[in-house]
């Protein structure tokens, strides 16, 4: 993760670019989920009609959906015993000495700054980035770019976000999707306008405060034709977070000719239950790339999809997995082609240790008249002991001519042969095991901006070494 | 009239322990429910339509010719298995049933009810033979149940060959069959099997075919499935000794209207065990094919190999084939790899052909049967080879 | 004593004894010669020497500067300065070439992350590395590349020289580095062999064909046959094998000379 300038707090901060909290209400956190919660939700957030009914109806549909009956075991959550909101200055009751100390210790090997680590650990509400943040800021509303947290937007463009708010992802969609959409809050809000290339990454650090850190945020990204724009969430050093249910929503819809890439790097603390909706819309010649690593969580289901709507469209998914003690990581990706003439890549890496699991579950789907279609997906798994498990259920459907579809699949553990030939140069087996485990995400690593790359191998040499709880 | 503990009464003069058995999986027959969509199994697969009470006449007994070869080995012994049930109750009772169980679904449970002619073959310890015993199951006439069961009992260090051939007098006949198996390969043994199922184009065909197999055994299974207009086949290697290989081979060709399914499972129990599975289809016209494989290593079946390739040879724009290679790794001592395609013929290879002056009809057959050369080469033996390659050669015109 | 001393190694694979009893001692400076057929033990004798955990040790030892190397894991091997040349270098993905050298040369320095005096610096690596490409009249441009991922065979072997260089080796272990090599790039492995020759180098090299000693010139070659030293001598065993190949130890149909 970048080291960003420590620059103190602009007072207006909060007016400008936070959440907005009338004055006057003081908000109690009640523990729950129902019609109540939901319409004080959405009445503490002054929030339009449309959005306040919207949230009862998923709130109903949430309700109806029974559980998933694959992937991992939810039945342990309780969501009944859930805060759905929270105030930031709710969040910050913690101090650094109530956090576990194998999260303390990580902070400490991974080299993370003072103000940072206590963000990440919930212990400050924000991250003092905002001079970096104002500065982009301006860069980017010269170019008639949105970036904003979700419900600024909603106050701010309500328009642009009613047009595309939940269009992607329906709230009857899914269970976890309902659920979001009744109680989201926080997130990013992202608008390039036609032809403008955003040419830094957009991260969410740069505007980050306890809200968009938040259990139910719901990011919406509108790239226009022609545009292009990489938005970066989350971090490599671990977030901790005594919530136990994060449930993510992602929209974003990639017009004619415009390319968008998403890269997460999802590294929240072994008790969370990441359970994360992600979904694009490609359109004619549009490009998505979804970036996905999932190394923290106790239990993440995660499949990254692209519908592929219009000829030419194309979508990516480059994803890693790393499943440590107690942890399950069911991740993938869909790809729903819907279009002739559409392309796409699955790249899915995995690593299972300490009895840990990682399951890829993936769907190719070529709807009727996608014709001339070509799809490829490609998983490989690393076993790096007897304890650990790896699965593979991919699912492909072909109803449309002239498609070609390739799977393949490897699962192994580290080459003796391999570790062999490092070991002959002098290199200990531990850290010879280390940099065939890097290399084999390599894929993955190199498309990551270098900071977070580096990270993201010096996190991989501790969770091999075991020193991560 | 439905199949019905009556129609159980056709089947006069089995030992009591078989009859008790086909009440027992009519009894699970009817409590259990058909398989729902929302089933992972049966999601693609469509059996709403099949109804078991249009065939309730079995055809039996004469629907089986085996094919003794001259000079089989003493103390092998191969009849009709329902005769086997009768005279060697001490072989046939523990085993039948054990591997492919009666209760697994409705289909299962019809088939351990109703099931008819199949041979039952059991080679002692030792003993080996080169000519293949060759099974052939008839199906006379449309509107019936044919169900055939084969089980097949390999003793320590035996090697042998065997074919089931399941062939209809008229293509066109609508009934409905079967064809299961029970194999259980001993230890050290080597058994080839072959299934060439033909039944007519018409019909529902359900079988499993599973195997099991001891310490240091070697089973070539070998399924081409070309017949039903409906066919399920359920293709599973239980390897429960070390040292234990399986090379399970199969070969497809659905053309017209023809849904094809096949569910396969590596079940590694044990270490150092070894599975090969390549199942190769091509599909023309409307036809549908639905492949899904499952590699199961389990906890301590350390330094085991696993492969598993399905590939789909698209021939016609309006064939669709779906194929969902799965992987279930409990153990890190392995290597397992699998892989699926699903394509057309490689507008690349064909331009070739034709550019050398190929018609493209020849060029198109000569790719087709490139394609299933390499799995055509592996067939364990030669009668069984030539048998297959016939039929394809008929089939792809 | 000799400076590297393998006595009465007896070694199997698989439960296979395929080594039975094989001495040999090399001082600095000297270069040795293992000649011998297809599964005389070759590969077994390089892989043994080096620790691989496929070869089972029945007996003997390996002494070098006062240990028996035959106890230590292979990275304590090459830390104590033993380097192998392997007859078919392992593709590792997704690392880079001069991240491995890199590496190893921090590991040979003792460098674990902490004492950053140890630390080979970008800057030093980068001239290290300069210097040893250019004597061996290679580029840089392999550098980014994975470990021996997509290389020809013949740029394997020079990766292998390359790696040697860099680590300075005081025994180095050449197996079948000639194999699969045309003439040209047998020639120029050679050349860096004998540049690297001297004083402070012992080497072992181990073949099959005799041609690769008409360019690097062996004081002594060691015949052998079924796991054992059958004959050994100066260069002039390796002339002898030239002319009458390894029949007189039945393996008639066996050429040592590669024949192009």
């Amino acid at each position: 993760m970048a080291t960003v300038p420590k620059i103190e707090v602009g007072a207006d901060y909060k007016e400008k670019y936070g959440f907005f909290v009338p004055e006057e209400y003081v908000f109690k956190a009640k523990r729950g989920l129902n019609p109540d919660i939901v319409t004080e939700i959405s009445w503490m957030k002054q929030e339009p009609e449309w959005m306040a009914k919207m949230r009862l109806r998923s709130l109903e549909i949430f309700r109806k959906k029974p559980m998933p009956k694959w992937g991992a075991d939810l039945s342990v959550i309780d969501f009944e015993n859930i805060f759905y909101y929270l105030k930031a200055s709710d969040k910050q009751s913690k101090t650094w000495e109530e956090l576990p100390p194998d999260i303390k210790a990580t902070y400490d090997r991974l080299g993370v700054p003072e103000a940072e680590r206590k963000f990440l650990a919930g212990v400050s509400a924000q991250y003092e980035s905002e001079v970096v943040y104002h500065s982009l800021q301006e860069s980017l509303t010269k170019k008639g770019v949105i970036f904003t947290d979700t419900d600024s937007a909603l106050r701010d463009h309500p328009e642009l976000f009613k047009e595309y708010f939940g269009t992607v992802i329906p709230p009857a969609d899914n269970k976890f999707a309902a659920l979001n959409t009744a109680v989201w809050s926080g997130g990013s809000f992202i608008y390039v306008p036609k032809g403008v290339h955003v040419e830094i990454p957009l991260q969410a650090y740069f505007r980050i405060n306890a809200e968009n850190m938040g259990q139910f945020e719901r990011t919406l990204i509108i790239c226009d034709e022609g545009s292009f724009v990489h938005y970066i969430e989350g971090c490599t050093a671990p977030i901790y977070t005594t919530d136990s249910l994060h449930s993510a929503v992602v929209e974003i819809i990639v017009k004619k000719n415009a390319r968008c890439r998403y890269t997460t790097i999802q590294n929240w603390s072994t008790n969370v239950f990441n359970l994360v909706t992600k979904r694009a819309m490609a359109y004619a010649d549009a490009t998505m790339e979804w970036v996905d690593g999932n190394l923290g969580s106790q239990i993440t289901m995660k499949y990254p999809s692209v519908y592929l709507m219009e000829p030419g469209a194309k979508g990516d998914v480059l994803s890693v997995a790393f499943a440590g003690k107690g942890q399950h990581q069911d991740a993938g990706g869909k790809m729903i082609h819907v279009a002739p003439n559409t392309t796409s890549t699955i790249t899915s890496k995995s690593i299972s240790k300490a009895g840990g699991r990682t399951s890829y579950r993936g769907h190719i789907k070529i709807y009727p008249g996608a014709n001339n279609c070509k799809s490829f997906v490609k998983c490989d798994a690393l076993l790096l002991d007897d304890e650990s498990r790896s699965d593979t259920y991919p699912y492909n459907d072909v109803d449309a001519e002239n498609v070609t579809l390739g799977h393949e699949a490897t699962v192994s553990k580290v080459s003796d042969e391999q570790l062999f030939y490092l070991m002959s140069r002098g290199i200990p087996r531990a850290e010879a095991e280390t940099m065939i485990v890097n290399g084999f995400i390599e894929p993955f690593t190199k498309e990551l901006p270098l900071e977070y790359a580096v990270e993201l191998n010096r996190l991989i040499q501790l969770e091999m070494e075991g020193s991560v709880g | 009239m439905a199949l019905t503990a009556e129609t159980l009464d056709q089947l006069q003069g089995e030992p009591g322990w078989l009859r008790e058995r086909r009440q027992n999986a009519l009894a699970a027959y009817e409590t259990l429910q058909l398989p729902s969509k929302t089933d992972e199994e049966w999601r693609r697969t469509d059996v709403s339509r099949f109804n078991a009470a249009e065939y309730s006449k079995l055809e039996h007994l004469d629907g089986l010719k085996l094919e003794r070869p001259s000079g089989l080995p003493a103390g092998v012994i191969l009849k009709p298995l329902r005769e086997a049930a009768k005279d060697h109750p001490d072989l046939v009772e523990p085993r039948l049933f054990s591997l492919v169980h009666a209760d697994r679904d409705r289909f299962a449970a019809l088939h351990a009810a109703f099931f008819t002619g199949g041979t039952f073959l059991y080679v002692p310890d030792g003993v080996e033979f080169d000519q293949p015993v060759l099974g052939q199951h008839f199906s006379h006439a449309g509107g019936n149940s044919v169900l055939p069961h084969t089980l097949i009992v390999a003793g320590r260090g035996a090697r042998f060959n065997y074919l089931d051939e399941y062939i209809a007098e008229d293509d066109t006949e609508a009934g409905y069959r079967s064809g299961s198996t029970e194999i259980f390969v001993g230890e050290g043994s080597q058994v080839g099997y072959v299934a060439v199922q033909k039944w007519g184009r018409n019909v529902w065909h359900f079988a499993d075919q599973r195997a099991e197999l001891q310490k240091d055994s070697n089973l070539r299974l070998f399924n081409v499935t070309l017949g039903g207009k409906f066919s399920k086949t359920r293709v599973e290697a239980s390897l429960a000794g070390e040292g234990s290989n399986a090379e399970l081979k199969a070969i497809y060709f659905a053309s017209g209207e023809q849904f094809f399914d096949f569910h396969t499972l590596q079940d590694h129990r044990v270490g150092n065990t070894r599975s090969d599975l390549l199942f190769k289809g091509a599909l023309q016209d409307v036809a549908r094919t639905v492949y899904a494989g499952l590699i199961k290593i389990e906890k301590h079946a350390a330094r085991s190999d696993a492969y598993q390739a399905n590939r789909n040879l698209v021939l016609s724009d309006k064939a669709k084939a779906t194929s969902i290679p799965m992987l279930e790794i409990d153990n890190n001592d392995v290597r397992c790899t699998h892989g699926a395609t699903v394509g057309p013929v490689d507008p690349e290879h064909l331009f070739y052909l034709r550019s050398r002056g190929i018609p493209e009809t020849t060029a198109k057959r000569m790719l087709i049967q490139g394609f299933f050369g390499d799995v055509l080469d592996r067939i364990p033996f030669e009668h069984a080879r030539k048998l297959v390659e016939a039929e394809l050669e008929a089939r792809i015109g | 004593m000799a400076d590297f001393e393998i006595k009465d190694l007896r070694a199997s694979v698989e439960g296979r004894q395929i080594l039975k009893g094989v001495s040999l001692a090399i001082s600095m400076g000297e270069v040795h010669a293992v000649m011998g057929p297809n599964g005389s033990g070759k590969s077994t004798l390089s892989h043994t020497l080096m620790g691989h955990p496929g070869y089972t040790v029945d007996g003997g030892s390996v002494l070098f500067k006062g240990q028996n190397v035959l106890e230590l894991e292979p990275d304590e091997r090459a830390r104590l300065g033993m380097f192998l040349a392997f007859q078919y270098p392992v593709v590792v993905p997704g690392i880079s070439m001069a991240n491995f050298l890199r590496t190893a040369l921090n590991s040979k320095r003792g460098y674990d992350g902490k004492d950053k005096s140890k630390q080979v610096t970008p800057k030093e690596f980068r001239s290290m590395m300069k210097s040893e490409l250019e004597v061996l009249h290679m580029d840089d441009s392999f550098l980014p590349r994975y470990i021996n991922d997509g290389f020809s065979g013949g740029e394997k072997k020079r990766a292998e020289i390359l790696q040697m260089a860099m680590l300075k080796p005081e025994i180095a272990i050449l197996d079948e580095t000639d194999s699969g090599l045309d003439i040209d790039s047998i020639k120029f492995v050679a050349e860096a062999v004998n540049r690297m020759r001297g004083p402070e180098l012992g080497i072992l090299i181990i073949t099959h064909y005799t041609r690769v000693l008409e360019f690097i010139k062996p004081d002594y070659v060691h015949v052998l046959v079924d796991g054992k030293f059958v004959l050994s001598g100066g260069p002039e065993v390796a002339e002898r094998l030239e002319n009458t190949g390894y029949a007189e130890w039945g393996h008639a149909e066996e050429e040592p000379k590669e024949v192009a």
